[in-house]
């Protein structure tokens, strides 16, 4: 089976699960879970501080119980849980307050570019992190596919309707902006 | 620095940019490439930056057990909350069984005159093949309205 009849297989793996919880089964909603449980977290990890990680992640997989009952089906369930992990990692950081924000990685006055002395790995990962969080939502979504993810850059044009020559050039604009927000040019 | 190139070499880049960061994914390449261009071996950087950052990272079996161990009583509340009692699977049984029984009772209390006339009568031969059919209909849709509204639902 190639890659594009798998997902084609899960998505509609997927909604039975949604419909059989939907009529009650917690179980199909455990096999929903462990299915997508890697991508939210990896997500998530990408945005959110390490130590709020798990919390975020079980609150998209909360959210999601409770609005799956009037889950359409208009999109793929993968792209729809995309959205609400973006959404709660929005209200994560509305939560947070910007005063915390400005804690976790400090802005250069002068430039309003992210202080990057000689970082060690973990004050990098905040730095890159806030960096992300800071890029346009189109840049901030093509590196979180490849990289959280570990979408190709087919199933990320396909996931983006995009040809695959408009997604590289997306992606190389989302570097570009990546590096400009790190001060490394 | 790219709207100086000219397409092709945009194109190439992109190619070029898009592969590497396959490799810095697969953890085959930890430093930008030598022989790139600059602005190539500029935003190599950038990815090797972010790929070292976040080292791909697999839960294991212990975390995803306990995660799961610990939102199961919030899904379940969850579902509880969000899902209209009518469609609980206990609720919807009996609202087809009460169907079907709102259905037959319906079908009794239209056939009844006939078959009583028949049976008015004193014999179990009025009832004739007509009236039989008849039941037989309606039996048959009550049935038929039970496996459609299973099928929906």
């Amino acid at each position: 089976m190639n890659k594009a009849a798998e997902q084609a297989a899960a998505a509609a793996e997927d909604s039975a699960l949604i419909k059989q919880y939907r009529d009650g089964s917690m179980e199909a909603f455990n096999v929903l879970y462990r299915r997508h449980l890697p991508g939210v977290f990896n997500r998530v990890r990408y945005v959110v501080p390490a130590e709020d990680v798990e919390d975020v992640t079980q609150e998209v997989f909360v959210a999601a119980a409770r609005s799956l009952p009037k889950f359409r089906g208009e999109s793929q369930f993968g792209t729809w849980l995309r959205s609400l992990t973006n959404h709660k990692v929005v209200e994560y950081y509305r939560r947070r307050g910007r005063k915390h924000e400005s804690q976790v990685a400090p802005l250069d006055e002068e430039t309003g570019r992210l202080e990057t002395s000689e970082p060690g790995r973990t004050e990098d990962r905040v730095l890159v992190q806030t960096a992300l969080q800071a890029l346009p939502a189109p840049y901030r979504e093509i590196l979180l596919m490849r990289f959280a993810e570990d979408l190709s850059f087919q199933e990320i044009a396909k996931a983006t309707g995009k040809n695959l020559e408009a997604a590289k050039s997306l992606f190389r604009r989302a570097v570009e902006a990546l590096r400009n927000q790190l001060g490394e040019k | 620095m790219n709207h100086l190139r000219n397409p092709s070499a945009n194109s190439d880049l992109e190619d070029r940019l898009a592969d590497f960061a396959d490799r810095a994914r697969a953890q085959q390449v930890t430093r930008a490439e030598a022989e790139a261009d600059s602005e190539l071996r500029s935003l190599q950087q950038t990815v090797i930056r972010l790929s070292t950052a976040f080292p791909p990272k697999w839960m294991d079996e212990a975390q995803v057990r306990r995660m799961q161990a610990r939102i199961a009583p919030q899904v379940r509340q969850a579902w509880e909350e969000s899902v209209p009692k009518w469609r609980s699977r206990q609720s919807r049984q009996r609202l087809v069984m009460a169907f079907a029984v709102g259905l037959a009772a319906i079908g009794v209390l239209v056939l009844s005159p006939l078959l009583g006339a028949g049976t008015s009568g004193g014999t179990a031969a009025a009832i004739t093949p007509t009236k039989a059919a008849l039941a037989a209909s309606a039996v048959a849709a009550v049935t038929l309205a039970i496996l459609w509204f299973r099928s929906k639902h």
